[in-house]
């Protein structure tokens, strides 16, 4: 089975066996994998011999992968991807650039601009508290402020979506 | 002896919770309406007819009134008389009292500013650059850095505002802001005899935010000459204040080595374990002690500290990124083990960790016979050391105690910004392997999330491991 993982935008074309215990890496090259989950996001790796710690965690579009406290994120493309990539087209839509998701989960103390709101780039937008720290978000984009997911005083997890901001 | 836990609603899962012999739930999440709702624990406190109370080192540890409320129940307040924390918990009081003793104390005003003129003169007296801090409590808060006559006047309004929201008092003052300082403390005790005692410095100027994250004894930056001087101090200023229990007094250390009263914390530190470790006392059970009124169980002559102790602390955050706070389910933890490794820890597998507290999980401590030791087998330690479900400061003290300035112990509270772009880019440059067993994870991952759909469809004995496995062997 044929798979594509990027990493930090390194591609990386990957033969594994039917049973993914055995990575092809051309030209001569074979990895044995044993990989066995130990909890709900962790599992044991050893590679050739050598044994390490993973925890996966699945994001919108990647994973992210720790191995022995490194903390990767890894796209991963399987064959279907890679065909569709090679006509041009993309199984996936990213996001645009006027979203404002949530970098870390919190709770909105103080909300700055209302619908309908010109913002300038780098304007506060909101306050996130978390942990007895203030963390205040500011717009990445000058626009007009479109829709409001959120409200003061509500618990927002991390990536949720805030606000749409239209340039 | 006994004991009674308080807890918030989301701590009911908490090993805090889980050790006591009684617990009670003193409100919701939010702290304001559970572990700072005084009302209510001291409700409990009549309930369990509790002898005596321990405020820990969080919340109401250090406030005056709470104290006094406790004490008013009939219950042993365990910590300094309501007096010592009253003038110590004011910034300016203490610096008041600490000048009276002849101490040095970081230049500045011991009056609230009144002025922007009267900020003005006082500045040019110390000379930039110069620090404003809120008189009514710390953690960075309403604190400004100041580099020329200019910034003055709009550092000072923003200062006094944040100060205002953060302690409901907008009184600040000015200090001289040092060159290259170490945060440096002496670990004191008192009973009620008369005896007061310095169990040695703590060197604690590994911070983030004004916060601390790596604390080690002793100093690899003083000499025994300036180890004595500043324990002299300590006492001297423990004494002037009619102290009882434990408490530590802070001291900045500028690298001319000329030292500075900062402030004075009445009650336990967060990183009183390392000083356990060098001295083999307990100090949870010696502050029992002088709260039944014993004498303490030690003389100064009796002290005498021997090897090295680091702590890290855990937090629940990505010190990459900014120190991101993180949230979660933890869904496994591998605690490190050993000779000289001692790990405190607050969480448990299967806890979440919430937006309400402070995102510390525990605390590791390592002990050897000398610094090296003792710095290679935190090293090994916290190699060791896995959480999964939530990001934590592992790696990032991992790579902090192996860059050169921790290595050679050559650092000041200053350092940690400047190596912050090295430690990243040390994080990016690890092995081809890691990148190997990520890209292979992730392939498993997606893999299996495809198979799922596929498995439900049919009710298919056979498991896709078994189906796999026999595909390979048909190859």
């Amino acid at each position: 089975m044929k798979f594509n993982t990027i990493i930090d935008g390194q591609s990386v074309e990957m033969e594994f066996s039917y049973s993914l215990n055995l990575l092809s890496i051309k030209p001569e090259k074979e990895m044995q994998i044993d990989l066995v989950q130990l909890g709900v996001d962790s599992y044991s790796l050893i590679l050739d011999g050598k044994s390490h710690h993973l925890t996966i965690n699945k994001q919108p579009e990647k994973y992210e992968i720790t191995v022995d406290h490194y903390t990767h994120l890894v796209q991963v493309q399987d064959e279907m991807d890679i065909l569709l990539e090679k006509f041009g087209m993309q199984s996936n839509t990213s996001s645009h650039a006027g979203e404002i998701h949530a970098q870390i989960p919190g709770l909105v103390s103080q909300l700055f601009v209302r619908p309908g709101d010109n913002v300038d780039i780098g304007q506060k937008l909101l306050i996130l508290e978390a942990m007895k720290m203030e963390n205040e978000i500011d717009s990445p984009i000058a626009g007009i402020v479109n829709d409001i997911h959120i409200k003061s005083g509500d618990k927002v997890e991390k990536g949720e979506l805030i606000m749409d901001i239209n340039n | 002896m006994q004991t009674v836990a308080i807890y918030s609603e989301p701590d009911r899962t908490s090993p805090h919770v889980l050790l006591a012999d009684e617990a009670y739930c003193v409100g919701p999440g939010t702290s304001s309406k559970s572990y700072l709702n005084v009302i209510k624990i001291l409700e409990v406190i009549q309930k369990c007819n509790a002898d005596a109370v321990h405020p820990g080192y969080g919340f109401l540890s250090e406030n005056c009134d709470f104290a006094d409320a406790v004490q008013k129940t009939g219950a042993v307040w365990i910590g300094p008389p309501t007096k010592a924390i009253t003038t110590m918990g004011d910034k300016m009081a203490a610096r008041k009292l600490v000048l009276k003793t002849g101490s040095p104390v970081v230049p500045g005003t011991t009056e609230p500013l009144t002025s922007i003129n009267n900020a003005k003169e006082t500045a040019k007296e110390i000379g930039y650059p110069i620090l404003i801090k809120a008189a009514g409590g710390g953690g960075g808060k309403g604190m400004r850095i100041i580099h020329s006559e200019n910034d003055l006047k709009n550092v000072i309004g923003q200062a006094k505002s944040e100060a205002k929201k953060a302690f409901a008092d907008d009184r600040i003052y000015l200090e001289k802001y040092l060159e290259e300082p170490h945060h440096i403390e002496i670990q004191v005790f008192a009973d009620n005899h008369g005896n007061v005692v310095s169990l040695g410095e703590r060197e604690c100027s590994i911070q983030r935010r004004y916060q601390k994250i790596i604390e080690e004894t002793p100093s690899p930056f003083i000499d025994d000459k300036l180890r004595l001087k500043l324990s002299k101090t300590a006492l001297h200023i423990t004494e002037s204040c009619d102290y009882s229990g434990a408490g530590t007094i802070e001291f900045l250390v500028d690298k001319h080595k000329n030292f500075y009263f900062l402030e004075m914390n009445t009650r336990l530190q967060v990183e009183h374990p390392i000083t356990e470790m060098v001295n083999g006392i307990d100090l949870v059970k010696e502050q029992i002690r002088v709260a039944a009124r014993e004498k303490l169980s030690f003389t100064q002559e009796e002290i005498i500290p021997s090897g090295h102790a680091i702590e890290c602390r855990i937090y629940a955050e990505d010190g990459f990124n900014n120190f991101a706070p993180s949230t979660g389910i933890i869904t496994e933890i591998m605690f490190p083990h050993g000779l000289g490794v001692r790990m405190d820890e607050g969480v448990r597998v299967g806890q979440e960790i919430t937006i309400y507290y402070d995102p510390l999980l525990g605390k590791l401590i390592t002990w050897g016979k000398d610094r090296k030791t003792a710095l290679q087998r935190m090293i090994r330690a916290l190699k060791e050391f896995q959480i999964a479900g939530i990001e934590t400061s592992i790696p990032f003290c991992l790579m902090v105690l192996q860059h050169n300035s921790f290595q050679q112990g050559n650092y000041s509270t200053h350092t940690l910004d400047a190596i912050k772009n090295e430690l990243s880019e040390a994080v990016n440059n690890h092995k081809k392997e890691h990148d190997w067993a990520a890209r292979i994870g992730a392939v498993h991952a997606h893999h299996k999330s495809q198979q799922t759909i596929i498995t439900r469809k049919g009710k298919n004995k056979l498991n896709n491991w078994t189906v796999s496995g026999r595909l390979d062997e048909l190859q």
